[in-house]
């Protein structure tokens, strides 16, 4: 595991017995002086920006004004931040200090863009400052998600009470995180199957680039489902229910399928944030499709390689939109058991998908046609 | 893990049989995380 996660744990265990020490009415408070802790300790910069981000994005909620210009200078300057350290971390990837953000910006971001917004719509229910505070302070969350929303955080927050069954959940849920981490991303994916494909790359070097795509995305989804089990679970310790952020999304079987089952509170945010306005707007699914699989792609690295990788995925959703509008309800096509069509659906959008990563996992754009090149002999 | 074991054997017995089970688990994990690690970039964004 790497230094990070071993941190994690011990101030996931530091946190829990701290927490149910003190009196319930302080614990939401101890939960956040402990993440404050953590973050002046780990990453002081992140401290600072969270900190900095937090007083931007509560000045709509403290003028209580419902001016549209306050909203899109707030959400502005919250997007202008993290922007710049994308840019900064692409441009400067060979220098450590450039190639590493703020711990948890790309996160706390949307969760604040998300609380600005929602605030200014009014669908926001009553809330303090304290409150506000644990929830952006929230540690099991904040490093690596998932984008939880304050309303349901509000909720687990008033409803929390000690319960030794899901104490013992989310005991359950930390260690099959790690298990999926440790055993299956880091050593049956990273070391055993990479060790295949290496064997493979002189004789049969198509087959060996596509069992890299393979083993590349199914990695992710083992080292990423791990980290939100293990996100999961730590809230669970402390009593708070938070949303999943995967729902077998190796079982889709189509392309809008899957990304309603994959990094689900990203997908989610984007829907909410970006799809639905500028479909409210334009009334074209498809550029709303093409409009949050951009911003989705770039949330992660602002480059050209991940601009490519939300069109290709925008691109998808479109087709797979028109493509669901032309068929209408004839699910199954006739002659074809729907078993294999089923079966044929999900191999596609599997193959669709494993290909996609070939543009993330090469460093540019260049080298990732030179992947598809050997992989269908062009 | 133990509530679903006491649906298919006896209580005693599920106890046993969920304490292999996690201590199996804590083992492996101990024993592959000396292994070469993964870059997991979820982690850098």
């Amino acid at each position: 595991m790497t230094s990070l996660s071993a941190t994690m744990l011990i101030w996931i265990a530091a946190t829990t017995l701290i927490t149910w020490l003190w009196p319930r009415r302080l614990q939401p408070y101890v939960i956040a002086a402990c993440t404050a802790s953590f973050f002046a300790w780990y990453s002081p910069l992140s401290m600072l920006i969270l900190l900095v981000s937090a007083v931007i994005c509560y000045i709509p909620v403290v003028t209580r004004r419902k001016d549209w210009r306050i909203v899109v200078a707030c959400t502005g300057a919250i997007a202008a931040i993290l922007v710049w350290f994308k840019i900064r971390q692409s441009t400067g990837a060979d220098s450590p200090e450039y190639a590493v953000i703020p711990l948890g910006l790309s996160y706390y971001s949307l969760r604040l863009v998300h609380f600005t917004i929602d605030a200014w719509k009014g669908t926001l229910p009553q809330s303090t400052v304290g409150q506000f505070l644990c929830y952006l302070f929230f540690l099991p969350t904040l490093v690596a998600g998932p984008i939880n929303r304050f309303q349901e955080f509000q909720r687990s927050l008033r409803r929390r009470r000690w319960d030794a069954m899901m104490f013992s959940r989310g005991l359950e849920r930390i260690l099959y995180g790690c298990a999926w981490i440790v055993i299956m991303g880091n050593y049956v994916i990273s070391f055993s199957l990479n060790k295949v494909v290496a064997r493979l790359a002189v004789a049969h070097p198509a087959l060996s680039e596509y069992l890299e795509c393979a083993s590349y995305g199914l990695n992710l989804f083992c080292q990423f489902a791990g980290y939100s089990d293990v996100a999961i679970g730590f809230a669970m310790l402390l009593g708070f229910t938070v949303c999943e952020n995967f729902n077998y999304p190796l079982l889709a079987r189509n392309i809008g399928e899957f990304w309603r089952r994959w990094h689900m509170s990203l997908s989610s945010w984007c829907r909410d944030y970006v799809y639905m306005p500028v479909l409210s707007v334009s009334r074209l699914p498809a550029l709303a499709a093409l409009s949050s699989m951009i911003v989705l792609g770039l949330w992660h690295e602002v480059s050209l390689r991940y601009l490519a990788w939300g069109l290709y995925h925008g691109v998808g959703i479109a087709v797979w939109q028109v493509f669901r509008k032309a068929v209408g309800n004839r699910t199954v096509p006739t002659g074809l058991p729907a078993t294999l069509a089923a079966g044929a659906a999900w191999f596609a959008t599997m193959n669709f998908v494993l290909l996609g990563f070939a543009i993330t996992k090469e460093r540019s754009l260049v080298d990732a046609l030179a992947v598809y090149r050997t992989i269908f002999g062009l | 893990m133990y509530a679903f074991l006491c649906r298919w054997m006896p209580e005693r017995m599920a106890m046993l049989a969920a304490v292999f089970w996690y201590t199996a688990i804590i083992v492996l994990i101990i024993a592959f995380s000396a292994k070469p690690m993964a870059e997991f970039r979820y982690m850098k964004i």
